[in-house]
């Protein structure tokens, strides 16, 4: 057996709205590492939530399948735990009861879940805001609450999607190294997307470049960058810049596919 | 209640007492003559202040007369509403199908049912009931509708992420998040069935004895003018309490959660 803990082999997601129907995935195939870090990169649209629902069993693909641990996946499942860009925490729970939540759907008791939620509470640097609603805290400390949440259900792979997309710059770069740092002590498989190439290349093992949609695997590029990484250092601007013009021409495309041409039908006209 | 509030209502009731004992018109008594009357409406014994004795002491009577019937239809018919509002979240072809009758049923108010109720029900509580439950029930199945409508969907797959399915899916998720819906749903509906029980209880003779709309109407005939309006600010009063203070409290509370 090999070390891949989620495989995604040819995936395709069809959805269908008031009659139109718009393929997100064709054909991905992917695979993630145990233990690894995966960034995914790519242009908006491209399909990078749909990959992670469907990697959560959120949603059911069209076609292909998702392997955790060699097994086709069906159904959600604690051993998957997702973040979402908006933080999605229980607005009536308090930050405990939303670190709490899963657990009490797993039925485990309360001194136990209790003190696993604390435990996650205070990784996270949250000690102190247990009774607060989230509407109390800042986006920050909503996303903090929010990988909480995941945590405490002691996942084997965490799926985040853009979650410090909304975050200012001070804390996205704040949140990323302590990410790293409860990735490092918790060893957990991460899939990570991300619309920034920097926070791509400055977390990832691997940096997925998706392409615009249909969304497929484009391109896989190895960071060997050791950490902690430097964002400043011209081996960083090297590998960022060979990532960004792959996805520029990726770009591009989304941009003429919006305007419902594409790139042969503009060939045409221009000639 | 500020003191700019106490100083317009004083002033208020002053002219108001003033013209009416200059005017010395029954049908525009003053207002220390209402509170006499309210006070005689009240207590059991007869004070004197009324045209029509046999209404004195009857005021709590009715008023409890006409809280039993609307609690009864307003719990009937929230109840109703909210659970089709769920069915409507859990099966979205009944929605569908159901929609367009839900559209056409939910402007006729709830007094347009009085006659059929009675024609239905009689003289039993019941063809009060019946008129308050419909009142209830479509401002309820519409607020829950939209309101479950109305949940981000990240909302629900972060919840089906951490594991709630089935009926704890409902009870820990979806109801909760609805709430701020619910309750408005409920201070529509109460204001709805509150203005239908009075109404239907006008034009009813009851068996079980009147309500509140019954005394009302009977000291019009009396051309009872001050008893009139003590037994519609009580009406007011009544609703306000429910209205404000029982479910408002709720909403603050829960509200207060939301967004502060
Ligand atoms: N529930 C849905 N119904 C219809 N279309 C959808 C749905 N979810 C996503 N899509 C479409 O699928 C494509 C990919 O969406 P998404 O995975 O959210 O992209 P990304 O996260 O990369 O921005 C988009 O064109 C989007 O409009
Ligand atoms: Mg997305």
């Amino acid at each position: 057996m090999s070390n891949n803990k989620l495989e995604c082999l040819s995936v395709s997601k069809l959805y269908e709205k008031n009659g139109n129907k718009i393929w997100a995935l064709k054909n991905l195939n992917l695979e993630v590492k145990e233990g690894e870090f995966l960034a995914i990169v790519g242009p908006s649209g491209c399909g990078k939530s749909t990959l992670l629902k469907l990697m959560a069993s959120l949603e059911r693909p069209t076609e292909g399948k998702i392997l955790l641990d060699g097994k086709e996946l069906r159904d959600p499942g604690p051993e998957r735990a997702m973040v979402f860009q908006y933080f999605s925490l229980f607005p009536w729970c308090t930050v405990l009861e939303n670190v709490e939540f899963g657990l009490k759907m797993l039925n485990v008791e309360e001194d136990e879940r209790r003190e696993r939620a604390l435990h996650y509470i205070k990784l996270v640097g949250l000690e102190g805001f247990e009774d607060y609603y989230p509407r109390q805290l800042s986006g920050g400390m909503k996303q903090r609450v929010a990988l909480a949440r995941a945590l405490a259900v002691n996942p084997e792979v965490l799926l985040m999607d853009e979650p410090f997309g909304s975050l200012d710059a001070q804390t996205r770069n704040f949140l990323q190294a302590e990410l790293l740092k409860i990735w490092e002590e918790e060893k957990k498989t991460i899939v990570f997307v991300t619309h920034s190439i920097i926070e791509a290349v400055y977390l990832g093992d691997r940096v997925v470049l998706m392409t615009s949609r249909p969304g497929r695997v484009k391109e896989v590029f190895e960071i060997d960058i050791e950490r902690p990484r430097d964002k400043g250092s011209s081996e960083f601007s090297r590998v960022r810049s060979e990532i960004l013009s792959s996805l520029k021409k990726e770009v591009l495309k989304t941009i003429s596919s919006e305007y419902s041409l594409d790139l042969k039908e503009i060939a045409e006209m221009i000639r | 209640m500020n003191a700019r509030t106490i100083f317009v209502f004083l002033v208020f009731f002053a002219s108001w007492e003033l013209i009416s004992r200059s005017l010395g018109n029954p049908i525009f008594p003053p207002p220390s003559k209402v509170f006499l009357a309210l006070f005689d409406l009240m207590l059991p014994r007869n004070l004197g202040f009324l045209s029509a004795p046999v209404e004195s002491g009857k005021l709590v009577p009715s008023l409890l007369n006409t809280l039993e019937r609307v609690l009864m239809g307003f719990s009937l018919g929230s109840l109703a509403g909210f659970s089709l509002g769920i069915l409507n979240f859990r099966f979205e072809s009944l929605e569908k199908t159901i929609d367009p009758i839900v559209k056409i049923l939910h402007p006729i108010p709830g007094v347009s049912w009085i006659p059929i109720s009675f024609l239905a029900f009689g003289e039993s509580d019941l063809a009060v009931v019946f008129p308050v439950v419909i009142a209830t029930f479509f401002p309820m199945l519409v607020n829950t509708t939209s309101g479950m409508k109305s949940v981000e969907e990240d909302l629900i797959l972060a919840a089906r992420n951490l594991g709630a399915k089935g009926i704890r899916f409902y009870s820990h998720v979806l109801i909760p998040a609805t709430l701020p819906f619910v309750i408005s749903g409920l201070r529509i509906s109460w204001s709805y069935s509150w203005r239908t029980s009075i109404a239907a209880e006008m034009v009813l003779s009851l068996a079980k004895g009147g309500g509140l709309g019954m005394l009302h109407l009977t000291s019009m005939y009396h051309l009872d003018v001050a008893s009139a309006m003590a037994i519609m600010l009580t009406i007011g009063v009544t609703g306000m309490v429910l209205d404000h203070l029982v479910l408002g409290y709720l909403e603050r509370r829960t509200l207060e959660k939301w967004e502060g």
